[in-house]
């Protein structure tokens, strides 16, 4: 790999770390690995509102989902 | 359930926004594959794991597809037609990564098969909502962003959340920054979908809680103190791993091959395998970050090749460099390079008003040769007195120097010695330098001495644990030291640190001054000089570390010494080096040990006092107020607790108080191994430890081991500690120190002090100052004694209240002293009935159940008959007509409960029988005389009137001595002595006390009733007297008939309202000026018997008699008891003269009875 692509990837990190600390700081509840899933989304021209709300539910899904598990007994 | 799966029909979810959706192309959706379905698995599902599920969920639940299943994921995603493709990939992860959800794998269970379905559901729902944008940018620019982020800020800040709102913007700054720098076109995340992350952020944002406000203060902390750098490969890492392994090798071969990019190429392999191309981003997904985080620039720090710069920029080579670095050598005194500023090189002149050029000159004058053989200095270096000074220092302190050095081994023992190759001061003389140097080397051998002996102590106490048990055990075996001693050693240690602290405090200020950094108040007036730290230390310390030394050295030498003997004084003893003492194993007693330790430590405080050396004095009571803190603390727990009981068989009321404490070793109190429920407890039980060698180790018999300070006390805190022990068993523990707090032995001192300076009006002074033996004794004295009062107070009380000790008391003395008349009046009467017609009266049976009777027919419950066991131990030959002897054995055993057997033992019961032996011995002998009737009747029988007047003179004189005796007994012994000791009693305040009076009125009661050693001649001589009552009684029947009668016999029938045939015949015998009122008081009897009506018989019978002596004999016989009764009569007055004449108490009670006696001439 050449120098010039490690720059691009340590930019890249460093980009998605300061993002993160404002994820961090405005309570998103996002960890690191779903910030750069979503951040690479929205790079790849996902619509911003959409990938939230689509997270809110998927969110609210799971909260259902462990909700169902101990009634069921798992 | 997401909305699409539940309605059939897609629910886009509302924004944040709320601005409405276009109605989802979604809706043309063509229905899931569920129609194509088979029909549900779930009735095979098994109908618990059916039963339990909630019925909604299992209604919907789309039935199996395990069958039909397609055969890929792709087959049932959505035809999103505007879909792009570029996002597709990431579906699987986003779920994942929030859903928890994992893409299904073939052959899973029926778990999985829902999860399966989740899956899809997700997958659609997903699909369908990203896909309905797609690529649609809403087109926020960074200006809106910058408004809301600003708007957040600044909300944030009403909210008084200021460190949040600072740390947002900090954040989104540096950011910005951050991106505008990236001017690269292929950067990752670019400038233009920088609002877009935002606005995504701001979408999912949630109003600040606690934590995110901690966040924002951790992440401005972060900003302010980055975290260092992690450690980076170095050489000593290297060099330490196995040659050619580990990565940092990799690249060594390949450059030595020569190729100048085979690192960088490894390098760049090394990365290429870490991140993955497939993606467009390396962070994508899970477990990515880490290989990129790692790969950091500016972590990584690259090894530079030094190679050629090391040696172009090592400054040790440059001449400067050296020129400083020797120029600083010869700054430094202790090193072979200094150079003194005085010119010693020994061409100066003498001069008197120049110190510096004594030494010098002296040393010329003396000549090299000569020089070189004084002891002492043979190398010709000098240094400052103040280094001098800083060497003694580190000297005294016990770490190496230039002055002195330790010499092991000598022939008097270990030391330092002034070292050989010291250099020298130029202001003084060989002489004079090693005169003061072997000064300090005299207090750093001390000191030194005395660092080893605590060193060899805490090695041991080390080695050998100091669990309970073991540490005694060890102790006992000598291998570890008592306890006491242990807390010495710690003592002498923090002694020692005071020392070293000081030493360091004042190199420490002299370096300070020298340096110019004085400190207010500190260095005023600071004289380095030898002469002025000799003179400071001997101000600070006196002599303490000599006085210790000689302390622990005797000590030492007394506990390892197999004989008792005071240690001995010889040479090699003297020199042998303590820690070789400490290490032996010890032979001596702990508490010995312990005791003497003590003793010596205080006698050393009142000697130094006594010399008017009050800083040596109050450093050894420091020492000693440290080391006795071990015995104090026992002494504590001996009040508080007492000893241990621990009695098995008495019972589950006398379980109490045994939790394992044992009384120790080394305490100065001795468990004999007796158990509680032993009588002999108290008083055998525990008792003080035997020692007998004073502090000096002189002989002392009947010396106990007790530390000279408790000696004074020692009596009540035995007592008191049993005291609390026996109501630990009685479980009537209470707080026996309640409202008082057990100080230490430190504290104690420091209170003495200070209110002794408040006495003397010099203000309270702080820490620790010498005390007097005496006035110690007194502080220890009225600090424990409330102690000990309060529980032989309490005990006290409970034996009087709760054992009922005044009535067991009356009822003891009832019985024994005869006190009660009537009672103990008709059992001996039975006794003495027996006798009187020679029925066997000793039997066990009768006499038990003759006593049971009497006490039942009273009308006043004054002694439990259970509690009262007769018996016989006698000889049964011997014949009761013949000797009072014969009572000897009657024993009456009187069983008092516990805890009352401790003062009514075996022992005591012993006593009081005796005495009530003597006493029915005496009412036997004047039972008899009174059965003797001399009547007129008598006269008609012809015989001579003065003939029988010699049986009454004769009988007269016998009721004579033994009234008067009895008389005395009764009266001026029992009554007054029982009296005398109930009144003590009632002011008694421990047991130990009720005790003692007890046994002192037992005694005195013995002695008075003659019944001792020192007076059996006179009690033989009144057994005679007694004897010769009975044979006189013989003769007299022999000579007259039985002619006697006892009225007291009448008793016996009032007893029992049922009279026996066997009673009625003895009635019938009598005559007694009784007998017709007692005729008359029982004319109501409806007693038939024939003999009832039959005429009074004659009140002498010839035929009663058994003696066949001849008439004539009588008189003689008469003349001889007259004669020997007078002899017996006279030497027992003389005997009690004798007493009374004496200056002891009893002289009183015996002049009673002298003076009475004194009627036996007229």
């Amino acid at each position: 790999m050449s120098s010039r692509e490690a720059d691009r990837l340590s930019a890249a990190q460093q980009t998605l770390d300061l993002l993160h600390d404002i994820s961090q700081l405005l309570g998103t509840q996002l960890d690191k690995e779903t910030l750069a899933t979503c951040v690479s989304m929205i790079e790849s021209g996902a619509n911003p509102e959409a990938l939230a709300a689509v997270i809110q539910e998927l969110r609210r899904e799971r909260t259902s989902i462990n909700a169902q598990s101990p009634a069921n007994g798992r | 359930m997401f909305p699409s799966s539940s309605s059939g029909a897609l629910q886009r979810p509302k924004s944040r926004t709320s601005h409405t959706r276009p109605p989802s192309s979604s809706s043309l959706r063509p229905s899931s594959s569920a129609p194509i379905r088979p029909s549900s698995s779930a009735s095979v599902r098994p109908p618990s794991s059916a039963s339990t599920r909630p019925p909604s969920s299992a209604s919907r639940r789309p039935p199996s597809s395990a069958s039909t299943r397609p055969t890929s994921r792709t087959t049932i995603r959505p035809t999103s037609r505007q879909a792009s493709s570029r996002l597709i990939p990431f579906y699987p992860t986003l779920i994942t990564q929030v859903l928890g959800l994992h893409e299904h794998v073939e052959g899973g269970d029926e778990q999985t098969e829902e999860d399966e379905v989740r899956w899809r559901n997700a997958m659609e729902f997903v699909s369908e909502s990203l896909s309905g944008h797609g690529t649609k940018s809403v087109g926020v620019d960074m200006d809106v962003m910058d408004k809301q982020i600003r708007g957040h800020a600044q909300k944030a800040r009403i909210n008084m959340r200021d460190k949040w709102a600072e740390a947002l913007e900090v954040a989104y700054s540096k950011l910005k920054e951050h991106v505008k720098c990236q001017k690269d076109l292929d950067t990752e995340v670019k400038m233009a979908r920088l609002p877009d992350h935002l606005q995504f952020l701001l979408m999912l944002s949630t109003p600040p809680t606690s934590q995110m406000l901690a966040n924002a203060s951790t992440y401005l902390e972060r900003l302010k103190h980055p975290p260092p750098p992690p450690a980076t490969l170095t050489w000593k890492e290297i060099i330490q791993d196995e040659p050619f392994e580990g990565d940092h090798w990799a690249g060594i071969f390949d450059e030595e091959e020569g190729s100048e990019d085979s690192e960088l190429s490894d390098w760049g392999e090394e990365r290429d395998r870490d991140i993955d191309t497939d993606t467009d981003f390396g962070f994508g997904l899970r477990g990515r970050g880490e290989s990129v985080s790692s790969l950091d620039p500016e972590e990584v720090h690259p090894i530079p090749n030094h190679k050629n710069l090391e040696e172009e920029r090592d400054p040790r080579r440059s001449w400067a460099h050296r020129q400083g670095v020797e120029e600083m050598k010869e700054g430094q005194y202790w090193r072979d390079e200094w150079v003194s500023d005085v010119d010693s090189r020994g061409e100066r002149v003498f001069d008197i008003g120049d110190s510096s050029t004594l030494g010098p000159a002296m040393r010329r004058v003396l000549g090299e040769g000569l020089g070189a053989k004084i002891d002492g200095v043979v190398r010709e270096r000098y240094i400052n007195e103040v280094d001098a000074v800083r060497e003694i220092l580190i000297g005294l302190q016990g770490r190496k120097n230039l002055l002195i050095e330790w010499q092991s081994g000598g022939q008097q023992g270990s030391m330092f010695i002034p070292s050989p190759t010291s250099p020298r001061l130029v202001h003084l003389t060989l002489g004079s330098q090693h005169s003061i140097i072997s000064s300090f080397a005299r207090i750093a051998t001390t000191v030194q001495h005395l660092r080893k002996f605590v060193e060899v102590v805490f090695e041991l106490s080390r080695v050998y644990p100091t669990t309970k048990g073991a540490g005694e055990r060890y102790a006992k075996s000598g291998r570890r030291h008592t306890k006491t001693l242990e807390a010495y050693a710690e003592a002498v240690d923090v002694e020692l640190r005071t020392f070293d602290s000081w030493c360091a405090g004042r190199e420490e200020q002299m370096l300070r001054a020298s340096f110019g950094v004085v400190p207010e108040g500190e260095g005023k007036g600071l004289v380095a000089s030898l002469l002025s730290l000799e003179k400071a230390l001997r101000d600070e310390f006196g002599e303490v570390f000599g006085v210790l030394l000689d302390v622990t050295r005797r000590v030492m030498l007394r506990a390892t010494s197999r004989s008792p003997l005071p240690p001995s004084s010889s040479t090699t003893a003297q020199t042998t080096d303590l820690y070789v003492l400490a290490s032996l194993p010890t032979q001596q007693p702990p508490s010995h040990q312990t005791t003497y330790l003590l003793n010596v430590l205080l006698g050393c405080v009142s000697e130094n006092m006594s010399m008017g050396d009050g800083r040596t004095a109050d450093g050894v009571m420091r020492v000693f107020g440290r080391s006795v803190e071990v015995v104090w603390g026992w002494v504590g727990e001996w009040l508080w607790g007492g000893m241990e009981v621990s009695e098995p068989g008495l019972g589950p009321g006398f379980t109490g108080g045994g939790d394992g404490r044992g009384v120790d070793e080394e305490f100065f109190v001795e468990d004999n191994g007796f158990g509680i429920g032993d009588p002999e407890f108290w008083v055998e039980g525990l008792t003080l430890r035997g020692g007998d060698w004073d502090v000096y180790g002189r002989k002392e018999k009947g010396k106990k081991s007790v530390p000279v300070f408790l000696e004074g006390v020692a009596e009540d805190l035995l007592s008191g500690g049993k005291s609390m022990g026996l109501l630990r068993a009685l479980e009537l523990v209470g707080g026996v120190g309640e409202g008082r707090v057990w100080v230490s032995f430190q504290e104690l001192l420091v209170r003495s002090c200070e209110e002794g300076g408040k006495v003397r009006g010099d203000g309270p002074r702080s820490g620790i100052s010498s005390v007097s033996p005496d006035a110690l004794s007194r502080l220890v004295f009225d600090e424990l004694l409330p102690y000990c009062q309060t529980a032989q107070g309490r005990l006290t009380r409970v034996l009087c209240e709760e054992c009922e000790m005044w009535r067991h008391l009356g009822a003891i003395e009832d019985i024994y002293l005869m006190r009660r008349g009537d009672e103990m009046s008709h059992f001996v009467d039975t006794l003495f009935a027996k006798m009187d017609t020679r029925q066997h009266w000793s039997d066990f049976h009768f006499l038990n159940s003759t006593f049971t009777d009497i006490v039942q027919s009273s009308t006043k419950k004054w002694v439990e008959p259970s509690l009262v066991r007769l018996s016989y131990r006698g000889n049964k030959d011997s014949s009761i007509t013949r000797t009072v002897k014969a009572i000897d054995g009657l024993a009456i055993e009187y069983a008092a409960p516990f805890p009352l057997t401790y003062l009514f033992g075996g022992r005591a019961i012993g006593i009081y029988n005796s005495i009530l032996v003597f006493l029915v011995q005496m009412r036997r002998a004047k039972s008899v005389l009174d059965r003797i009737l001399v009547r007129g009747a008598i006269g008609g029988m012809g015989r001579e009137g003065s003939e029988l007047k010699m049986f009454y003179a004769m009988r007269s004189k016998l009721s004579w001595f033994i009234n008067t005796l009895l008389d005395f007994v009764v009266t001026n012994v029992l009554h007054t002595q029982v009296l005398r000791f109930h009144e003590g009693l009632r002011k008694a305040k421990s047991l130990d006390e009720m005790i003692q009076l007890h046994d002192d009125h037992l005694e005195k009661l013995q002695g008075r009733c003659l019944l001792q050693d020192h007076t059996s001649a006179l009690d033989r001589a009144v057994q005679s007297v007694l004897d010769m009552s009975l044979y006189f009684s013989d003769c007299f029947v022999a000579f007259a008939g039985d002619t006697t009668h006892d009225i007291s016999r009448v008793s016996l029938v009032m007893t029992r309202r049922h009279r026996s045939r066997h009673q009625r015949r003895q009635r019938k015998n009598i005559i007694g000026f009784s007998q017709s009122l007692l005729e008359l008081g029982d004319d109501d009897d409806s007693d038939s018997d024939s003999e009832h009506d039959d005429a009074p018989e004659p009140s002498f019978s010839l035929g009663a008699s058994s003696i066949s002596l001849a008439e004539e004999d009588f008189f003689v016989r008469l003349d001889k008891m007259g004669s020997e009764l007078d002899g017996l009569v006279r030497f027992v007055r003389r005997g009690v003269e004798s007493l009374a004449g004496g200056t002891n108490e009893a002289a009183q009670a015996f002049g009673v009875l002298a003076f009475a006696l004194e009627d036996w001439d007229r």
